[in-house]
C-alpha cells in the first residue's frame, strides 16, 4: 500500500508518519474494540438481569445491532463488530508498516 | 469526462547535481519537480490544492520518498518555492460555478418577479373596472352578487340611476352562472331576459358592494340582500 501521498514532499511535516490517517484508522479500530465488549457485556445484561444486578433491560439498540442479534445471539453481535474493528486495526498497522518500510528502504 | 479529480501540474523544475540516485547511483539524474495540486472538473481547474514537491531520478524513474528528503532538498525545496504564487486561472471553475449561481438565481427571481408584475398589473386592472362599474353605476352594466348562505350567484342589470337610489333588474332567464371569473357572454344578454320591475338600491353602499334596499336605509339592523362580487362585462 504504497500511496502517492509519501512521495509528495509539502514541507517538514512530510518526514512524520500520516498521523491523521493513523489517528483514523487506530481510533475507530480500537474504539470499535471497546465498542465490542460494552455491547457484549450490555447484551449479557439484557440476558441475564438479575445475575449481573441489573434492574432495568438494555432499552437502546441499534437497528443492525438488534437484527444481528436476533440472527445469532449475542455473539454474532460481538463477533460482527470485532471484525470491522480488528479490520480498521489492521489497516492502520498496514499503513504505518508501508510508510515505515518506504522509509527505511535502502534504495 | 465529468469527473472530479485532483490533479497536479508541473510549475517548475531544478536539477540536483550533488545528489546520488539510491536506486541506481547516478549522480548527474536526480530533479526535483515543484507541483501545484488542483481539482479538476471536466477537463478544468477548479481551485487549488497547494504546492507539493518530487525528486525523482531521470535516469531510472526512481521517486524518492518525502520522509527521505534531507535538509539540502528541503533548502532546494524552499528556494523554488520561492516567489511561486498560485495563478487565479486555477480558481477559474470556482469562479464560474460562483458567477452561475449569482446569475441563475438573477434570473430565476427576475423572470418570476417580471410574471408577477404583470399578474399583479392584471389584478390591479380587474380591480379597478370593479370599483370604477361600482362607484359611478352606468345602465346597461351587468352585476354578479351572492347572497347570504346561497351557493349561487344572482345577476343584475343596472336599469338606471336616480339620485342615491341605483335601481336594478334581476336576471330571470335560464342561464346559470357557474363561474364569475372566466364565464363570458353575459354582457350580451337581452334586457327581456331580466325582470321588468326594478329595485332601489342604495347607491352608497353599492360602491361598498353591499347590497341594501334604499328602503331598509333607515333599518341600521337589517342586513344587506347579497355582497356584488364581480363585474360581466367581458
Amino acid at each position: 500500500m504504497n500511496e502517492p501521498d509519501d512521495y509528495e514532499y509539502s514541507g517538514r511535516r512530510s518526514k512524520y508518519p500520516p498521523m491523521l490517517q493513523l489517528l483514523g484508522y487506530f481510533g475507530l479500530g480500537i474504539g470499535g474494540i471497546f465498542m465490542s465488549f460494552d455491547r457484549l457485556k450490555e447484551l449479557t445484561a439484557f440476558e441475564q438481569p438479575i445475575v449481573m444486578n441489573r434492574l432495568q433491560p438494555m432499552l437502546r439498540v441499534h437497528w443492525v445491532e438488534k437484527f444481528l442479534y436476533e440472527l445469532g445471539g449475542k455473539y454474532l453481535v460481538f463477533g460482527f463488530f470485532m471484525a470491522f474493528s480488528l479490520a480498521f486495526v489492521g489497516f492502520g498497522v498496514w499503513r504505518l508498516s508501508s510508510w515505515l518500510q518506504l522509509r527505511n528502504s535502502g534504495y | 469526462m465529468i469527473i472530479l479529480f485532483i490533479k497536479s501540474d508541473l510549475i517548475r523544475h531544478q536539477s540536483l547535481p550533488g545528489h546520488t540516485c539510491p536506486n541506481c547511483h547516478k549522480t548527474d539524474g536526480m530533479d526535483m519537480e515543484l507541483r501545484q495540486r488542483y481539482a479538476d472538473f471536466a477537463e478544468g481547474k477548479v481551485y487549488p490544492k497547494g504546492v507539493f514537491g518530487l525528486v525523482n531520478c531521470l535516469h531510472c524513474g526512481y521517486t524518492l520518498p518525502a520522509s527521505r528528503w534531507d535538509e539540502r532538498l528541503h533548502r532546494v525545496y524552499k528556494t523554488l518555492k520561492t516567489s511561486y504564487k498560485t495563478p487565479v486561472s486555477y480558481w477559474k471553475g470556482a469562479i464560474i460555478a460562483v458567477v452561475g449561481l449569482v446569475v441563475g438565481t438573477l434570473l430565476i427571481v427576475g423572470t418570476l418577479s417580471f410574471m408577477g408584475q404583470s399578474q399583479r398589473a392584471d389584478i390591479d386592472r380587474q380591480r379597478t373596472a370593479f370599483t370604477t362599474a361600482l362607484t359611478t353605476p352606468t345602465p346597461g352594466v351587468t352585476l354578479a352578487s351572492i347572497a347570504n348562505g346561497q351557493p349561487t350567484y344572482d345577476v343584475w342589470r343596472v336599469s338606471h340611476v336616480n339620485g342615491e337610489t341605483v335601481w336594478l333588474k334581476k336576471y330571470t332567464g335560464n342561464r346559470t352562472l357557474t363561474d364569475f371569473y372566466s364565464e363570458t357572454g353575459w354582457a350580451t344578454v337581452p334586457d327581456s331576459d331580466f325582470s321588468i320591475e326594478t329595485i332601489g338600491y342604495s347607491r352608497t353602499k353599492l360602491a361598498e358592494k353591499g347590497l341594501k334596499r334604499t328602503a331598509d336605509m333607515a333599518n341600521k339592523n337589517k342586513p344587506y340582500d347579497g355582497v356584488i362580487i364581480a363585474v360581466l362585462d367581458k
